[in-house]
């Protein structure tokens, strides 16, 4: 065990874990922040997805002891950013949910690629909304929302 | 006084005519002792700027070691018997440290040659082609991951700058090191290598020996390095050096190593390089 000082949405946190407990964990279980959700463990689904330092993270394979002092934006923290409020915005005026279990992750990433490219095409948002998986299938309604807070934020 | 009037100074740094001219004599034949050293059979031909500048500038710190020496060690002198004297020692010290010179000459000089450096090439294409080295080097807009070389899953792609796109980088997962505790591998820069620099075809099967060698030696394809450039790359970089500690995956088994060490395969890149880079 040992004790990491992390900054979570602005705030400092101090946790005692074991070195390899992932980012995931410590926000949910020590934190108590459970906006971030836990889809596979192994990366692959994009629902644990959080920004480290500005980009895109998938935290549920990203040790803590690997964190340092970069910053940590969580799907509760990402409205005070602007383009993550446009991106929430979107996301209720497209009435983009359904069962609501993928979208921490999908508007985490959704607000990374917005950062990057502030209008992007259909291609950019299948390749950077491409490892965000729903079940429910509503990727349709989810690049509608992209291309309406990109319009918004232009 | 000399018989045509000419003045003759004394030895101590003082000019001598008489010496001097033996001084310019031993010049060229310490020139010629320097070349043929150097591997040139013939000296008067073939004989670059650069060797004539290094066989000059050695050359020179010898003859001005020896001018101190012969000025520290024998008095001035006016006789004939006297610089006669001199004249000898002067002849006897160039002689030897022409003979150290060239001792010290023949040993770096021997470079490997292409046979050699076909057999050091071949270890090194035995690593870029292991898959700790050559899932980052392909042609597609894709990595590959494992022993298996299967197309790298979760949608990732290349991207403009082979880090992936945004929301997808590479460093989305990928950190400054290994996450052995949830077995993702790790280290600076974690990105592709261009595709300029693929070693497999689109079809993921990778290219032979010959086209890899030519793929690396290109420096309008390999980021503009000669062979120095190439060995540092392989000394420093840091994508190379996590191939020798890639980690361990989840279940905690340990990802495979090239076949070398990274010592080794320094070693090998070096008397490839020292041979000039041949290709088969």
């Amino acid at each position: 065990m040992e004790t990491y000082k992390l900054t979570v949405n602005g705030q400092p946190k101090e946790v005692t874990v074991d070195p390899g407990t992932p980012l995931l964990w410590v926000l949910r279980e020590e934190l108590k922040m459970t906006g971030t959700k836990f889809g596979c463990g192994i990366s692959a689904c994009g629902a644990c997805t959080v920004h480290v330092a500005g980009i895109a993270t998938r935290s549920c394979v990203l040790p803590v002891s690997l964190v340092g002092d970069r910053p940590v934006i969580t799907i509760e923290g990402i409205g005070q950013d602007p383009v993550g409020r446009a991106v929430q915005d979107a996301w209720v005026s497209e009435d983009v949910v359904q069962c609501g279990y993928c979208q921490s992750g999908q508007i985490m990433a959704a607000v990374a690629l917005l950062k990057s490219i502030r209008k992007p095409t259909d291609t950019n948002i299948e390749q950077s909304m491409g490892g965000n998986l729903c079940r429910c299938g509503t990727y349709v309604r989810i690049r509608k929302a992209i291309q309406t807070a990109s319009q918004k934020l232009a | 006084m000399s018989t045509n009037g000419e003045r003759r100074p004394a030895l101590g740094g003082v000019r001598v005519p008489w010496s001097r001219r033996l001084c310019e004599t031993w010049e060229s034949s310490l020139t010629i002792s320097f070349l043929r050293a150097r591997g040139n059979p013939d000296p008067t031909k073939n004989v670059s700027p650069q060797f004539l500048r290094t066989s000059i500038g050695v050359r020179s710190t010898f003859l001005a070691d020896i001018k101190r020496r012969v000025a520290k060690e024998i008095p001035m002198v006016h006789s004939r018997t006297g610089r006669l004297h001199s004249a000898v020692l002067l002849i006897a010290s160039v002689a030897a440290m022409a003979g150290a010179a060239a001792q010290n000459d023949a040993t770096p000089s021997t470079s490997p040659g292409r046979e050699a450096g076909l057999a050091a090439w071949q270890q090194v294409y035995s690593v870029l082609t292991h898959p700790r080295c050559i899932n980052c080097h392909t042609a597609t807009n894709y990595p590959q991951q494992g022993d298996d070389r299967h197309r790298h899953l979760f949608n990732v792609v290349r991207g403009p700058g082979g880090k992936g796109v945004p929301g997808l980088n590479c460093a989305t997962c990928h950190q400054q090191s290994n996450a052995d505790s949830t077995g993702v591998p790790g280290a600076h820069n974690w990105h592709l290598a261009p595709l300029s620099m693929k070693w497999q075809d689109t079809n993921d099967k990778i290219l032979p020996s010959a086209q890899v060698c030519q793929s690396l030696t290109d420096r309008s394809r390999n980021d503009n390095l000669d062979g120095s450039g190439i060995l540092r790359h392989h000394q420093q970089e840091p994508l190379v050096l996590w191939a020798f500690q890639p980690g361990r995956r989840r279940d905690g088994s340990a990802r495979s190593l090239p076949p070398l060490t990274h010592d080794q395969l320094v070693a090998a890149t070096k008397t490839w390089v020292a041979a000039g880079m041949p290709c088969p």
